[in-house]
């Protein structure tokens, strides 16, 4: 796949939302110009890169995390003071189906957890080699 | 020995969870989220004829495991004769059975723990076919910072003294250590690996190792000078080796320049290399030579389950200093298994 | 609210405030979605964003009254693939299915009918069932979806649940549903091509549109 190939594919899947056709080009085009490096993009990183609306970064981001054209992988961080843990997705999911995430290290809930959790995005399948 | 309380006691000693729900992976045991699900699983398995002694043994395991390897600081030392030193430590480290012996190999509870010796005190010894393990317990101090919910003051406490941007909480109390000491024959490796990584500050582990050290020195006075532990492997050398070597990934690294800069950097994901991020890299092509004082490296397990850690904790002091910078503990973190602590050795001797 | 200053990052709690004008539990969906890993989870979640879809169409029906049966699929189907899921409609499983979802290595096959009559509904439930959906494991779970354009949809679906139950089907159960328990339901029969359990969730969506104000 190439940034063209995947621009066209989202062109065709967004028909109706030239918000998010415009969105899609311009991270489209910044992810597969770092397609070498490691990538990890803060949500606020993504609606810059888009040049967009948060709504229309959430929607593009979705989609880009999808079956379709995965070239994002929605990752989520713990966020302590100066400390950082990488969650796992079975925390994460744990934590949209019952409201509490477990701390990594102490196995306790982290009150308030969603204040300190945040999101980021990995390259995806689609823009692995 | 009973499975919930040795589940139990790994959560009060501080084991990390995600230690402790690799080690279960690594021995086909399923975790749940956070300790008080994973105890209340482990109570329904042991309640199930059919998985009941998979984790009875499981659990049993994983806390010896972790109470060998798991997160140490570690002192390597070679010696002259280590089958000697063996056989005379194996003659004089005797179990105590008084104070710490009679919890063991669980942790006193606390109104024993409090009349417990601050001193490392041998609680268990093993002799193995390639040496000798001792298993020593210390009462340490420690300080203990947690930021409280925002509105846990009293509105009495908020009216006589104000309003609070933060709210801080200190616990002062007393926590059981082990520490272990090998012997090897075979290799004639003599290990101190200290517990008490993320609890205790480095300065304060070290503290205890050089008591360890001089105790053990004690001991082993009437074998000669030439036998004392002196003269720790430095792995000082060693840092430059593991950020040059491809295998494994940088996590951390501190170094200096020949332009007075002093640069600290990590990384923020366990899969992520330092060496392969974009400031760095661009930076370190432009310096040429990283003087690096201190790294921490991390690989996948071996067993397919986990992350281990391997930091060599130099300070830029330890550079200046002298010509020959030391560094004369590992850190190896994160081991699951023998399996895991053998893999870092064999990056590290 | 998302603030607007450049320098603080956007937490879970931000997300998830700017992601509920995309309907409700728009965050915790998209989570449980990108985090499946066993079939039942797909299922669960790609139920629940069938639902929030439905709601979505419910809103306008004015807008439906001239959409046939492909172009109300195509609609379902365009708003699974931008959330993510990778949709189709008349794919070739099994012949031409109304609706597929393929997700993670899992499939959904769903069969779509406007409800001219029950004959018509019932064609579809045995298409999906006994054309399309091989009943093995991983694929022993689809959907009817009906869409309702005349008045008082739940008399439609209470109808359509009792033409099923007499249509002798080997072990027909039916199930409650929790969700929008007045059009929505479930049944579960033994599937004859794989002789294990099948579990249709039948969905009424409700499109009928016949103001009776004078504008």
């Amino acid at each position: 796949m190439n940034a063209e190939s995947a621009i066209h594919k989202l062109a065709i899947d967004w028909a109706s939302d030239k918000d998010v056709q415009a969105a899609g080009e311009a991270l489209i085009r910044y992810l597969f110009s770092e397609r070498s490096g490691q990538l990890h993009l803060s949500f606020r990183r993504l609606i810059e890169i888009s040049n967009s609306s948060p709504g229309v970064t959430f929607r593009l981001a979705q989609y880009l995390t999808g079956e379709t054209l995965p070239l994002l992988k929605q990752r989520f961080e713990l966020i302590l003071d100066d400390d950082v843990w990488e969650l796992e997705d079975h925390q994460v999911r744990f934590a949209a189906v019952h409201g509490q995430l477990m701390h990594p290290d102490t196995g306790t809930p982290v009150p308030h957890y969603k204040e300190h959790v945040f999101p980021f995005y990995e390259k995806g399948d689609g823009l692995v080699d | 020995m009973n499975t919930i309380a040795l589940t139990e006691a790994l959560q009060e000693r501080g084991i990390s969870f995600t230690l402790f729900s690799y080690a279960m992976k690594q021995n086909n045991l399923a975790p749940s989220q956070g300790w008080d699900l994973t105890i209340a699983r482990i109570t329904s398995e042991l309640a199930n004829p059919k998985s009941s002694a998979a984790y009875e043994n499981g659990i049993k395991r994983i806390y010896s495991d972790l109470m060998y390897y798991g997160s140490k600081v570690v002192r390597f030392y070679i010696s002259k004769d280590a089958a000697k030193v063996r056989a005379l430590l194996d003659k004089h480290m005797v179990p105590d059975t008084q104070s710490f012996g009679k919890s063991f190999p669980l942790p006193l509870p606390g109104p024993q723990l409090r009349k417990s010796s601050v001193n490392p005190t041998c609680v268990f010894t093993q002799s193995l076919k390639s040496g000798s393990t001792y298993i020593l317990c210390s009462r340490q101090f420690l300080i203990e910072r947690e930021k409280l919910p925002d509105d846990s003051l009293e509105p009495q406490v908020v009216k006589d003294y104000g309003d609070f941007d933060e709210v801080i909480g200190i616990r002062k109390r007393w926590i059981q250590l082990f520490d272990v000491v090998l012997v090897n024959d075979k290799t004639g490796v003599i290990e101190l690996r200290m517990d008490g990584y993320g609890r205790q500050s480095l300065a304060d582990i070290e503290k205890r190792l050089e008591w360890l050290v001089s105790a053990v020195n004690a001991q082993l006075a009437g074998l000669g000078k030439a036998y004392q532990l002196k003269g720790s492997i430095n792995f000082f050398p060693k840092i430059a080796e593991l950020y040059d070597a491809a295998d494994g990934r940088i996590s951390e690294l501190e170094h200096a320049t020949d332009t007075a800069g002093i640069h600290k950097g990590k990384t923020r994901k366990k899969k992520a290399d330092f060496r392969e991020d974009s400031f760095h890299s661009a930076a370190a092509s432009t310096a040429g030579t990283l003087h690096a004082y201190a790294v921490s490296k991390c690989w996948d397990s071996p067993t397919g389950v986990g992350y281990i850690d391997l930091k060599l904790p130099g300070t830029l002091r330890s550079m200046a200093t002298t010509s020959t910078p030391v560094v004369d503990v590992a850190c190896i973190l994160n081991c699951a298994s023998e399996t895991d602590y053998s893999f870092v050795l064999s990056k590290l001797l | 609210m998302i603030s607007t200053d450049e320098n603080t990052p956007i937490s879970w709690a931000a997300l998830e405030f700017l992601a509920k004008s995309m309907g409700q539990d728009a965050l915790a969906r998209q989570i449980k979605r990108t985090t499946v890993s066993d079939y039942d989870q797909f299922i669960d979640v790609l139920y629940a964003d069938i639902d929030a879809i439905v709601h979505e169409l419910q809103l306008n029906p004015e807008l439906r009254k001239d959409d046939d049966e492909d172009r109300l699929s195509i609609e379902i189907k365009g708003n699974l693939t931008h959330l993510g899921y990778g949709a189709a409609h008349e794919s070739k499983i099994g012949g031409h299915t109304d609706l597929s979802v393929q997700y993670k290595g899992f499939i959904w096959i769903g069969e779509a009918k406007i409800n001219r009559d029950y004959e018509h509904i019932f064609q579809g439930f045995q298409q999906l069932t006994t054309r399309y959906a091989t009943g093995d494991e991983g694929q022993c779970k689809g959907g009817l979806i009906i869409y309702i354009k005349s008045n008082n949809s739940k008399q439609v679906m209470d109808r359509w649940r009792a033409n099923l139950n007499n249509r002798g089907i080997t072990d027909l159960e039916f199930v409650e549903s929790s969700i929008r328990p007045d059009h929505i339901f479930f049944t579960r029969h033994t599937h004859e091509r794989s002789g294990r359990p099948f579990t249709t969730r039948h969905v009424g969506v409700i499109l009928g549109f016949d103001p009776k104000d004078h504008k």
